[in-house]
């Protein structure tokens, strides 16, 4: 149900990898003000800057990031198109658990008529107690 | 032949519709409701969709309005991805939704119950981080701005 396999799905694993690695999160995080310059996002993530570029390249091969250079200043900001792969995702996940709980309605069904039928067939028998009592209690 | 698929063309805006999924289940819409709610542990997909895995639950704590979507594993914190805005039984559940992050960063989910033959439809609308799309057309960084909502929420759920 969720194998709709696709260059979309794939696009979507690409991100999810991405997403896989807090300081990634962070990151992401950080940017919603705004561009922000690398120098800045090192000092509020206190990991080194070449690691913070490491992560931001990852981040922007996921597409979720783009950079511009302004003068001397490489700044990071979150990419828009980051939204249709989030709206994809958010479709698929809804789906699936849609389809778990349509299940779990059906199990809840069958509990409730086997319930049903054991109470009924309880009601119409005599309780073990008796029939399996030694007879004759007189 | 012409390709008209761009992003945000100028004007018109990238139109980011709210989510709608349904599905027909078949049971009655008071079993529906109480199988969504009190057994939303059981169904809902940790293993994919969770903070911390398919070894935690998630339950409806203190069920009614205001009842918080909690997600809990020994050792850890408790995740709470949303709060109960509506709770009518067999009718209508309403609740924000931030799985992994405050509730600064909600969106909101509107399900509804509503016989059909064979069983109850259960409509799914989720929205919430879809006007950031309606307001691209005056502001990209609005819409920049909105995205995160969403990303928030499936970063935060994939398990890591």
């Amino acid at each position: 149900m969720s194998n709709h396999y696709s260059a979309a799905n794939a696009r979507a694993d690409e991100v999810f990898d991405a997403l896989g690695d807090p300081t990634r999160r962070q990151i992401i995080a950080r940017l919603r003000p705004g561009p922000t310059p690398v120098g800045k996002l090192a000092d509020q993530l206190t990991i080194g800057r070449p690691a913070v570029s490491k992560h931001l390249r990852v981040l922007e091969g996921a597409g979720l990031v783009r950079h511009e250079s302004r003068g001397t200043r490489n700044l990071y900001a979150l990419a828009p198109e980051g939204m249709a792969v989030a709206q994809q995702w958010l479709v698929g996940m809804w789906d699936t658990a849609l389809a778990a709980y349509a299940d779990a309605v059906d199990a809840a069904v069958e509990e409730q008529s086997t319930r049903q039928v054991k109470a009924s067939a309880r009601s119409q028998r005599p309780s073990r107690r008796k029939r399996t009592g030694p007879g004759g209690s007189a | 032949m012409t390709t008209t698929t761009s992003h945000g063309s100028p004007g018109s805006g990238p139109a980011v519709p709210p989510l709608r999924r349904e599905v027909i289940v078949g049971a009655d819409r008071d079993l529906a409701f109480r199988v969504f709610t009190e057994r939303i542990g059981a169904w809902w997909p940790l293993a994919e969709h969770s903070v911390h895995g398919a070894d935690a639950t998630v339950g409806f704590v203190d069920p009614g309005v205001g009842a918080r979507i909690v997600e809990a594993i020994d050792g850890a914190e408790d995740a709470t991805w949303g709060t109960v805005s509506r709770w009518e039984p067999g009718e209508a559940l309403a609740f924000t939704w931030h799985p992994g992050h405050g509730h600064d960063a909600a969106s909101r989910v509107l399900v509804t119950f509503t016989t059909v033959e064979g069983g109850t439809l259960v409509r799914l609308e989720h929205s919430g981080w879809e006007a950031f799309g309606d307001r691209a057309p005056e502001a990209r960084a609005s819409y920049e701005q909105g995205w995160p909502i969403v990303l928030d929420a499936y970063a935060a759920l994939v398990a890591v």
